[in-house]
């Protein structure tokens, strides 16, 4: 009890978050007296801009409120306060997605993970917006959207992922409330955490994860483990359906809790196609073979969130937005650029598909638009990523990587060879990870 | 005559604070972007293993940075004289001069003390510890010994993160220049240890 009540308290960290960012961050000259200035002017001139766009010359529109636009919208105000900063989002909220399988199995509660976007953007003077983007006039910089054109000097786009369903399968939005994927944090969330609260003995778990490139490149083998730990306690077994040809990420680690502590029950089977879903009897047909179960979380393959497509930021035929390595700006339109997941990382970087390279590349966007404002030239990203995977419900592991803009390759790589695994799982690295996860949060979100 | 010496007062505060931040080491901030993901934005955490940077003493920031940065002897990695989770891993991708950046930029972010929830037996306890007078002769009663830049800031560090330096020093894990002073631990139980970390936490 006291452990949660020590996790909640990520939520209640806004006013010392907020006062750091008017006193101490703020690397310019404004004094916190203008900035609580420019909040109060910033209401009326956001209704103005419903009808009749105005241009102000530094506004940046942030298209998503997830951690690539939070990310970016905080620091743009913490680096330069006079920036018109207005983050659209149709949530009210951003669910996390990392930390989301802790929610799943009763680690988290969902209040845990749960960010308002208003709270952040009233600690940083962001103009919020809870509106649908519908469109984009890419020459007169007008973002579309359901309460309203915005018009922006700077555009960035952070719209995560979205499933691309494969259509033989039949698995639609409909049969999600009684098969949920869960990839997207939520409501399916939610509904698989129930569904796991109520595996008993004698149960079979298929858990299909998707083909690379995905959201967070360790996440289903983290769920394969929690599975496993589940299973274990209650006396059930796991399948592991993986369409790639091994485990995607922290590879060795994965392996030795799939060997050893979860030996006994749950099957790793790599290279498997999914034919077809039979959602009434709950099997799943491949071309390895049958498995029926009491429980299927088929995780499907993943595209860039629709957004980017609506926006016609997506090359034909391509998946993901295609941007410049050396400032994420699209390659198809100017002044507007696409961080995190969204980004078809493949030709432009070695980095993964997770909420913190989306925040580190919200920092080197925000960093670069001030540059940019203050007529100075834009710097080559330089970011890190780390991300913590629980191996049973006591003991983590994580990856570590520093990632430089290389202008011989014109590709994000890694840098000096900083990149690694730990040895083992431990319980210190869980303790790490879940301050980690804190405190991601809150740099994010608060 | 009161009222000229209060504003004469926020005027000199004023030309502080923003001489002190127009100067911002900004090559430092670039490289160390990334930190504030576990570190807490500027470097303050708001959880409880991982240390609060911001504000910390440069020298300290570099040291400890250096310390365990993995260095490379005739082609051979070094195991670092500080122990480490993942940190060794970052720093094997930054020079000297970098982590020198880092450090600068860090310490010129405000100190927050940490705000985390703690257990007030144990921070009673921590006060009355026959050993605090050691840890303060070099600390300072604050927790905080401006006059040698190489001793870090303890006073409102986050508890957990105290707590496992007190054990690195201990068992040897940390085996910086400063291990010998800090030996002291050895004759330190555990749980007076831990009071002893939630006590400096506590403080401003």
């Amino acid at each position: 009890m006291k452990k949660i009540s020590r996790r909640n308290f990520v939520k209640t960290t806004a006013v010392s978050a907020a006062s750091l960012s008017l006193f101490g961050l703020a690397g310019c000259k404004k004094t916190e007296q203008k900035t609580a200035a420019e909040q109060t002017t910033a209401a009326p001139a956001a209704t103005e801009i419903k009808t009749e766009p105005i241009k102000t010359g530094n506004t940046v529109v942030i298209a998503g409120g997830g951690y690539g636009g939070a990310t970016t919208a905080k620091y743009l105000k913490i680096l330069n306060p006079s920036i018109n900063v207005i983050l659209v989002d149709r949530n009210a909220e951003h669910i996390s997605c990392a930390m989301s399988n802790e929610v799943i199995f009763g680690l988290r509660d969902i209040s845990e993970i749960t960010m308002p976007l208003k709270r952040l953007a009233d600690n940083h003077g962001i103009d919020f917006r809870q509106a649908e983007v519908t469109g984009l006039d890419g020459k007169k910089k007008i973002l579309k959207t359901s309460s309203g054109d915005i018009a922006y000097d700077k555009l960035v786009v952070s719209p995560g992922i979205s499933m691309d369903y494969d259509p033989a399968l039949n698995f639609t939005e409909d049969k999600q409330a009684s098969m949920p994927h869960a990839w997207i944090a939520g409501k399916q969330t939610e509904i698989l955490r129930d569904m796991v609260s109520q595996i008993k003995s004698g149960d079979t778990v298929i858990l299909r994860t998707p083909v690379a490139l995905y959201r967070c490149p360790p996440g289903p083998y983290e769920r394969a483990c929690l599975f496993g730990s589940t299973a274990l306690k209650k006396g059930a077994k796991v399948v592991v359906l993986d369409p790639n040809p091994q485990i995607m990420s922290k590879k060795p680690l994965f392996e030795k809790a799939f060997n050893t502590t979860y030996k006994n029950i749950l099957q790793y089977i790599p290279n498997t196609k999914v034919t077809s879903i039979d959602f009434e009897k709950k099997i799943i047909k491949t071309d390895k073979g049958e498995f029926q179960g009491t429980l299927i979380n088929f995780i499907p393959d993943q595209k860039a969130g629709e957004l980017v497509f609506t926006l016609g930021l997506v090359e034909n035929g391509k998946k993901w937005a295609s941007v410049d390595p050396k400032t994420f700006e699209s390659t198809l339109i100017k002044d507007v650029y696409v961080i995190g997941d969204a980004i078809d990382s493949a030709p432009v970087t070695e980095m993964p598909k997770s909420g913190t390279i989306a925040n580190a590349t919200g920092k080197v966007v925000a960093e670069n638009l001030v540059r940019i404002f203050a007529g100075k030239e834009p710097l080559v990203p330089f970011v890190g990523n780390t991300c913590y995977s629980l191996v049973n419900d006591t003991e983590a592991i994580w990856i570590a990587t520093l990632y430089e803009y290389s202008a011989e390759k014109n590709k994000i790589v890694t840098r000096n060879g900083a990149n690694g695994i730990p040895e083992a799982a431990s319980v210190e690295n869980r303790i790490n990870g879940d301050s980690w996860g804190n405190n991601i949060l809150s740099d994010t979100f608060i | 005559m009161r009222k000229s010496i209060i504003f004469l007062s926020i005027v000199m505060l004023t030309i502080a604070f923003s001489s002190a931040y127009a100067q911002e080491n900004e090559e430092g901030r670039r490289f160390g972007n990334f930190c504030s993901s576990c570190h807490g934005t500027a470097g303050a955490a708001v959880s409880d293993a991982i240390p609060s940077i911001g504000g910390q003493h440069k020298d300290y920031l570099k040291n400890s940075m250096m310390d365990m940065k993995p260095m490379v002897v005739d082609g051979k990695e070094q195991t670092p004289k500080r122990y480490s989770t993942l940190m060794k891993i970052f720093l094997k991708g930054y020079s000297e001069s970098e982590i020198e950046a880092m450090a600068d930029w860090y310490s010129s972010r405000p100190w927050v003390p940490t705000s985390y929830p703690l257990n007030q037996d144990l921070v009673a306890k921590g006060k009355v510890s026959k050993h605090l007078e050691t840890c303060v002769s070099c600390h300072a009663a604050n927790g905080n010994n401006t006059s040698d830049a190489g001793i870090p800031r303890i006073g409102g560090q986050v508890p957990t993160y105290l707590y496992n330096s007190l054990l690195e020093y201990k068992n040897d894990k940390r085996m910086t220049e400063r291990a010998e002073e800090m030996a002291i631990v050895k004759e330190i139980s555990d749980e007076e240890l831990k009071a002893l970390a939630e006590y400096f936490s506590s403080l401003k």
